[in-house]
């Protein structure tokens, strides 16, 4: 270098900021001025894991948004809510050679500057400079910014769990105490992140922590402290009614629990249903389809007063239920055709139905599919490892099918809002590498994920429980065991809310695949009763569809009354839920007496009964079936869609099937039926009960003014729209 | 991370150390700082090391501490000799606010110039000549500097992360870059241009560095947050092969034309045969990351250092030398 001048240069056109301005040389005079006063904190160890990333949580530095996404946000990343606080630690203190602290002189590390924004961060100002988060970080790095945890954080205990509120506007004080490894424990109250699922029901005070119910109903509270979170329950009463006695219809546990929830928000029951209805709502629920005429007539003049679980138990012994039922677990297992293999589908269906017509138990069901293997075109089960095309997949879909639980979210991250770690989810998934997805399903002893944080093969591991011997072939056994031990905390909960959620139109946990302490339960007792009821009876399926049926609370009438009509989750009335497409596709097919001809299946298969969800069909995609590939829980919105409804009111699907010249309409024309008795006929068949009083004299005076033939039919027509069109007729109720 | 070693010290090398029997034999510990940077001074008498108290200057071998000096950065980063080895390059800056180089006389360490080059902390430098200084910076930006009026002579843009290493080869015409997105981008440094990526990294490259010179195309190794140390001929974008660690490398450093230093994220130094893509020996260092890593100019030993002023010196117990 020739000659280089001693004086400071800068560029011309470079932006910098690097000049204090004399705000900022003020801020960091106040910021050394605390630093020397923080003493008092400095009086005890201050700990990375226990005192500092808690910080982080509660000013949402390592929330999804911010530096807790997968990526982090401006090369910083922290684990999501604290997961993992030694990556965090390596983070703050390590990454770009300890670019974030500054241990000489610990108010200029940019730990401090940018979340008081004493330089530019696009979090904003998270704490204020004088702030008492301000001292224990500086103080912190102070002392040497050191990893050293004399405890182990245990967990929390929160109180209150359930807040029982008067009415709008009481309130309640939150205490969260930390528990240590060494019988310590501690306040950790201000530390705690206070989250309202519904910011509507509930308020949060976040500088006196407490809450204060905003609106009526049940709502939940989150409260997170490191890697544990608490719900907590808030009950305000729908109403000020003063309850009725109702005189008990059941002594079922079912029907007790579904009480005491009733009661404790103050909601009244709507009433019973009537025997037609009844016989509808069941026979939709176990059969997935509408009576015929026939089987009203003979049900409604039966006099027997057990007739009810008479013909729940009927129902359970038909071919129906054995169809049906094997749709709704096809669709669960998200059965479908492989690259055209319309073999392997049939023989894993077939499968299943015998499964049902055995009432073979779900736990040996499900051993049977996780341990499955052979020839998928002689072997159903099979075809269960088939389904995904990778084990990461396998393990998503299993966890989701058997446990109700995402741990699928555990995949870049510890679970924020559950106990799945990533040990988990690559562990379930270490286990499934281990079997060869194809036509022939066999062991594969060289079978591995790589562990995206170890970026090497994950140890297997059943989820929340033990690590696997990687040599161990025989881990997918082991997995199945756990699962479908009796004692196991998610699988018989899991499956019972599914046909809690058929029978009853809402599932006590919802989303049914969404198992998590902080989504807990509307009826947490209920839930348990039903699984221990179900483990009981050997894992029955039709034991636990007879007990629900055989509630109170399943023939709730679908009309809420004036007490109730707030309600939406708690079953003081029955829901109203739309028939899937599938449902629908065939009763309207047997409404009409005209069917659909899917694909190459011969005329008259049932929707239900297609193997291939992809079939085309206009008539099922237009009513929004699902296709399988994906989890089927979320299709409400698609089943009761415009697209559905136009295609409804104003395409073929119905018209053209009304007046063809063999539709059931047609028939009874040209067999001289009066209109009226067409007319009744429609309503049996139809909407599964006889006109009302008011509706036969109405339908009664527009027949008669009928002056042609031709008038008629035309009328005819037109009201078989109507009714085909009606809610009443697309809907369970 | 750093080559200060004259390109011509190891022309014709061929060495086959076998690193067999190596042993530490000193530590010093400077202060509870992180060192982020160390260089051994031409003579091979000193090393100097950077942290957030500034500048240390300790006697080579043993490691004791001759004396201290400030700098403006609060994080100095990266440390570099001049070609005429009569400067010393000082990178770093007030992460998020600038990167800053800082030029001393060498050995009086007076201060000559300070020059404001980037938005963000200066992670590397490398001297194209005894007047041009090329600066890396978290700022994603790299900048080749005309110390004579300290203005930026060109602007090297297309990484899309922090820059955190880079190399120069073939007579110090081409520089090679390595970045936090996880690419090794190759630059004419008369032009300016970018020649080409590499994306082979799966994850943020932390290091790159050149072999001694040999007949041939140009080698260099890159060392990544993936454990991989990769091996390349970057003029022709070719990936010779690649080891992987079983832990992460943070900073590496030739010690002959075959044969690698790393240091790494658990502390400890692998001296890794690069033909044979195996590890010859793995010393215990520091406890905590081992920041950067420095062969001694005639192989007196390696100094590795990292969290809270930790170094070491680890010496090279070489049975067998062939030099042409």
């Amino acid at each position: 270098m020739a000659d280089l001048p001693g004086h400071t240069t800068e560029f011309q056109n470079v932006t910098m900021r690097n000049l204090l301005s004399n705000s900022k040389v003020l801020k960091l005079a106040t910021l050394c001025l605390l630093l020397s006063s923080a003493t008092a904190i400095a009086q005890r160890d201050i700990e990375f894991h226990n005192d500092i990333v808690p910080l982080f949580t509660r000013f949402g530095c390592n929330a999804g948004a911010c530096h807790g996404a997968a990526v982090g946000r401006g090369d910083f990343k922290l684990s999501l809510f604290g997961s993992d606080p030694d990556s965090d630690y390596d983070s703050v203190v390590r990454h770009l050679r300890g670019r974030r602290i500054n241990i000489a002189t610990p108010e200029e590390s940019l730990l401090l500057l940018k979340p008081t924004e004493q330089v530019a961060h696009g979090g904003g100002t998270r704490f204020d400079i004088d702030s008492d988060p301000v001292s224990l970080i500086a103080e912190w790095i102070r002392n040497g910014a050191l990893h050293t945890t004399s405890r182990q954080f245990t967990g929390i205990l929160v109180t209150p769990t359930t807040y029982h509120a008067k009415t709008v506007g009481d309130t309640t004080a939150v205490k969260v105490t930390a528990t240590y490894s060494d019988g310590s424990k501690r306040d950790v109250t201000s530390s705690t992140v206070l989250i309202a699922e519904d910011n509507t029901g509930v308020e949060i005070h976040h500088e006196s922590a407490t809450i204060e119910a905003k609106r009526r109903g049940r709502h939940i509270v989150i409260a997170r402290y490191l890697t544990e979170v608490h719900p907590i329950e808030v009950i305000v009463p729908l109403t000020d009614a003063r309850l009725r006695r109702s005189k008990s219809i059941s002594s079922n546990f079912i029907d007790e629990q579904i009480q005491s929830r009733l009661k404790q928000l103050r909601l009244q029951a709507s009433p019973q249903i009537s025997d037609e209805l009844y016989l509808r709502r069941a026979t939709l629920d176990l059969t997935g389809r509408l009576p015929t005429a026939e089987s009203l007539s003979q049900f409604v003049a039966d006099d027997a007063t057990d007739k009810r679980a008479l013909l729940i138990q009927s129902l359970l012994e038909s071919d129906g239920y054995v169809e049906y039922w094997t749709f709704k677990l096809a669709k669960l297992l998200r059965l479908r055709t492989q690259q055209h293999d319309q073999e392997g589908a049939s023989v894993y269906n077939e499968w299943i139905s015998e499964q049902l017509r055995n009432d073979a138990g779900y736990d040996e069901i499900s051993r049977s599919l996780l341990v499955a293997e052979g020839d998928a075109h002689s072997n159903g089960p099979a075809n269960f490892w088939r389904t995904t095309r990778t084990a990461r997949d396998q393990a998503e879909l299993a966890s989701e099918i058997f446990m109700g639980s995402r741990l699928r979210c555990a995949n870049c991250h510890n679970h924020p809002l559950d106990r799945w770690t990533q040990d988990d989810y690559h562990g379930l998934a270490a286990i499934f590498a281990k079997v060869e997805q194809g036509v022939i399903v066999q062991t594969k002893p060289n079978g591995r994920v790589i562990h995206p944080k170890y970026l090497e093969p994950a140890q297997p591991k059943v989820p929340g429980a033990q690590f696997v011997d990687d040599s161990d072939s025989n881990a997918r056994m082991q997995f199945a065991q756990w699962l479908t031990d009796p004692n196991n905390p998610y699988f018989s909960k899991a499956i019972v809310n599914r046909i809690w959620k058929q029978l009853m139109g809402k599932g006590l946990v919802e989303p049914v695949d969404d198992f998590r302490s902080t989504n807990p339960a509307t009826h947490p007792v209920l839930l348990d009763l039903l699984a221990k009821d179900f483990v009981d009876s050997g894992f029955s399926i039709k034991h636990t569809i007879t007990r629900i049926t055989e509630s109170a609370a399943y023939a709730r009438s679908a009309d809420a009354i004036e007490a109730n009509k707030f309600d939406d989750k708690y079953y003081s009335h029955a829901i109203k839920m739309p028939l899937e497409a599938e449902v629908l596709a065939d009763a309207i097919a047997d409404v009409t007496g005209i069917h659909e001809q899917y694909g190459e299946q011969p005329v008259g298969t049932r929707a239900i009964s297609l193997l291939d969800p992809a079939v085309p069909s206009r008539t099922l995609q237009v009513l929004g079936r699902c296709d399988r590939s994906d989890s089927c829980e979320s299709t409400a919105d698609a089943i009761d869609g415009l697209s559905q409804k136009l295609h409804q009111f104003n395409g073929a699907m119905i018209n053209d099937r009304i007046s063809a010249p063999n539709s059931r309409l047609t028939q009874y024309i040209l067999a001289g039926k009066p209109a009226l008795e067409i007319i009744e006929a429609f309503y049996q068949v139809g909407l599964s009960r006889s006109m009302n009083d008011i509706e036969r004299s109405y339908w009664k005076k527009l027949t008669v003014d009928l002056d042609t033939k031709v008038d008629t039919e035309h009328f005819l027509e037109d009201f078989v729209w109507s009714l085909l069109s009606s809610k009443e007729f697309g809907t369970k109720h | 991370m750093l080559n200060s070693r004259k390109d011509s010290t190891f022309v014709c090398w061929v060495i086959c150390v076998l690193l067999v029997a190596t042993s530490t034999t000193s530590t010093a510990s400077a202060a509870d700082s992180h060192i982020s940077d160390i260089v051994f001074s031409p003579d091979g008498k000193q090393l100097i090391a950077s942290s957030n108290e500034g500048l240390a200057i300790y006697r080579w071998p043993d490691l004791s501490l001759i004396k201290r000096i400030s700098t403006e950065s609060p994080h100095p980063t990266c440390l570099r000799f001049s070609p005429t080895q009569s400067y010393l390059a000082v990178g770093g800056g007030i992460p998020s606010e600038s990167g800053k180089i800082e030029i001393f006389n060498w050995p009086t360490l007076t201060k000559t110039k300070t020059i404001m080059a980037h938005s963000d902390q200066i992670m590397s430098l490398a001297w194209r000549d005894n007047n041009t200084v090329i600066t890396a910076s978290l700022d994603h930006d790299i900048r080749v500097i005309d110390l004579q009026n300290g203005e930026s002579k060109q602007l090297l843009q297309g990484h899309s992360r922090g820059v955190i290493d880079l190399c120069l080869i073939n007579n110090r015409s081409t520089l090679v870059s390595g970045s936090l997105d996880q690419s090794i981008r190759v630059w004419d440094t008369n032009s300016g241009a970018l020649q080409r990526t590499s994306s082979n990294h799966t994850h943020p490259v932390q290091a790159v560095a050149v072999a001694p010179s040999m007949d041939g195309l140009p080698l260099m190794a890159s060392a990544s947050d993936d454990r991989t140390i990769r091996i390349w001929q970057p003029t022709i974008g070719r990936l010779v092969r690649f080891i992987r660690l079983e832990t992460t490398p943070l900073d590496i450093d030739w010690i002959d034309s075959k044969t690698i230093a790393a240091s790494c994220k658990d502390g400890k130094v692998h001296l890794i045969d690069t033909l044979e893509l195996e590890v010859l020996a793995t010393h215990e260092a520091i406890n905590g990351w081992a920041f950067c890593i420095a062969c001694h100019p005639t192989l007196d030993g390696i100094a590795v250092a990292g969290e809270r002023g930790q170094i070491k010196r680890i010496t090279l117990d070489s049975e067998t030398t062939n030099r042409e």
